[in-house]
């Protein structure tokens, strides 16, 4: 059996401003380094990873290089574009509301399946982003069967990810919110598929409404925070 | 024939100092301001036959207040845009300076003419795409064309005339929101004038902006 855990990088400056990040080069704010540190502990609290993957963006580097400093692991990541947040071309940096407001149809949640497939000139649609996820995903799991590997990545792919390998639709699987910065998610992975373990999975002490704005940038933009929000208002969200 | 070319009215994002690049950023108040005197100063002066705007929204809402004024027919060339940057397009000026100078406003962008941002364009494939967009306007039959651009183009476009390198086409030049540049060509090209900002009469484009934006063909 294999093991993955799936890390979403701390909070980076466009999260704070609810900006669309696509592959900009944004750093993480000092939360974002908090947050990232404290789930670098709490890795090594609870798994022994052999190796790590991250996307090769600027946010998740710099959320690899300080969990795996948290953690007191050594190991030499392989930065992978397989793992990047969808590219959103001409918007980004636009704000989420002006973003998905101003173009419901690149959005999954204002435009359903054809939110799903429009590719904002210049970037990539989510299905796009989805499929090069996956290939990441086949090739990953294809290599290895056994041990435990960490991989670090953004809010779009790792929700792209749980809704492939639990089968779900993507509206159901929103439902549940999005990864929040600095959250892992467990799967173990043998010959019969991939079994979702937890989600979301976070050190106690540190602030919890780091997802609040989700990542702004996969298309979607949810909160997990108000566990009693309706499916409709977290759509809402993505604006 | 005579070309007037005009950059487009002030955005929230050159206010911001934040680059631009292809991003959908609409005009805001002053912007709009400035493309409406612009328009009545541009239908007082010229009569012509012909606008050419990029494609890109904040040049289109300029050219399209400018046609409250101007009676002629649009046409919307993405020859005409600013550069792409890429994956850089949102940074600001200030962070893209500090961490990526090759892609920003200054020297160190200038002499890295040649580099592509992932995902974006470089300086020199800008320029040529100018110039083809400006062959093409000076291959037409009319008397008086107006260009609704941005400020990169405008400075190759200026270099181009001068014929300067794009080194000191980008350093040498500045353009204010709605500036004006007027030039008459017959086989050869003259600069008429340059940067007029007559049409301002209360201060509007000396604001919060100034002349620093666009240095690098990315405002």
């Amino acid at each position: 059996m294999h093991t993955v855990l799936l890390l979403r990088h701390g909070e980076s400056t466009w999260n704070t401003e609810n900006r669309v990040q696509g592959w900009a080069p944004t750093p993480l704010t000092e939360r974002g380094v908090e947050q990232a540190t404290a789930a670098g502990r709490l890795l090594a609290a609870e798994y022994d990873v052999d190796r790590v993957v991250a996307s090769d963006l600027r946010r998740t580097k710099e959320t690899t290089v300080h969990a795996l400093h948290a953690a007191g692991w050594d190991h030499d990541p392989t930065f992978d574009r397989a793992w990047r947040e969808r590219s959103m071309g001409q918007l980004q940096g636009l704000t989420v509301e002006e973003a998905y407001g101003g173009h419901p149809e690149y959005s999954l949640l204002h435009s359903g399946i054809h939110g799903a497939r429009a590719t904002p000139p210049g970037g990539e649609s989510f299905l796009e982003m989805r499929r090069r996820v996956l290939e990441g995903w086949a090739a990953l799991t294809g290599r290895h069967d056994e041990g435990m590997t960490l991989v670090v990545s953004h809010g779009g792919p790792i929700f792209a990810l749980l809704a492939h390998v639990q089968d779900r639709d993507f509206l159901s699987t929103l439902g549940e919110g999005w990864a929040t910065n600095g959250s892992v998610a467990e799967l173990r992975v043998d010959g019969d598929g991939a079994e979702v373990v937890r989600t979301n999975l976070r050190p106690d002490e540190v602030a919890a409404d780091g997802g609040g704005t989700g990542d702004g940038d996969g298309g979607a933009d949810t909160s997990d925070e108000d566990a009693d929000q309706s499916t409709e208002d977290r759509m809402r969200g993505e604006r | 024939m005579r070309v007037v070319v005009v950059r487009h009215g002030e955005t929230d994002w050159n206010l911001n100092g934040r680059m631009q690049g292809h991003a959908p950023v609409p005009l805001n108040e002053t912007g709009r301001q400035q493309a409406d005197r612009v328009g009545r100063y541009l239908g007082r002066e010229y009569a012509f036959d012909r606008v050419v705007s990029s494609d890109l929204l904040r040049t289109q809402q300029t050219a399209e207040a400018i046609r409250e004024y101007v009676d002629a027919p649009v046409s919307l060339d993405s020859a005409w845009r600013e550069r792409d940057l890429g994956v850089y397009q949102g940074l600001s000026y200030g962070d893209i300076h500090e961490r990526f100078p090759e892609f920003a406003l200054g020297e160190a962008a200038v002499e890295a003419a040649s580099e592509v941002p992932e995902g974006g364009e470089s300086l020199l494939d800008v320029r040529e795409r100018v110039l083809d967009g400006w062959n093409a306007v000076l291959g037409g039959d009319e008397e008086t064309v107006l260009v609704v651009t941005h400020g990169g183009p405008i400075y190759l476009l200026l270099g181009h005339v001068k014929d300067l390198d794009v080194q000191a086409a980008l350093l040498e030049h500045s353009q204010s929101n709605c500036g004006v540049n007027e030039f008459h060509h017959d086989g050869t090209t003259r600069l008429v004038c340059e940067n007029v900002t007559e049409w301002d009469d209360g201060g509007a484009i000396e604001g919060a902006f100034g002349s620093a934006d666009g240095r690098a063909a990315g405002e």
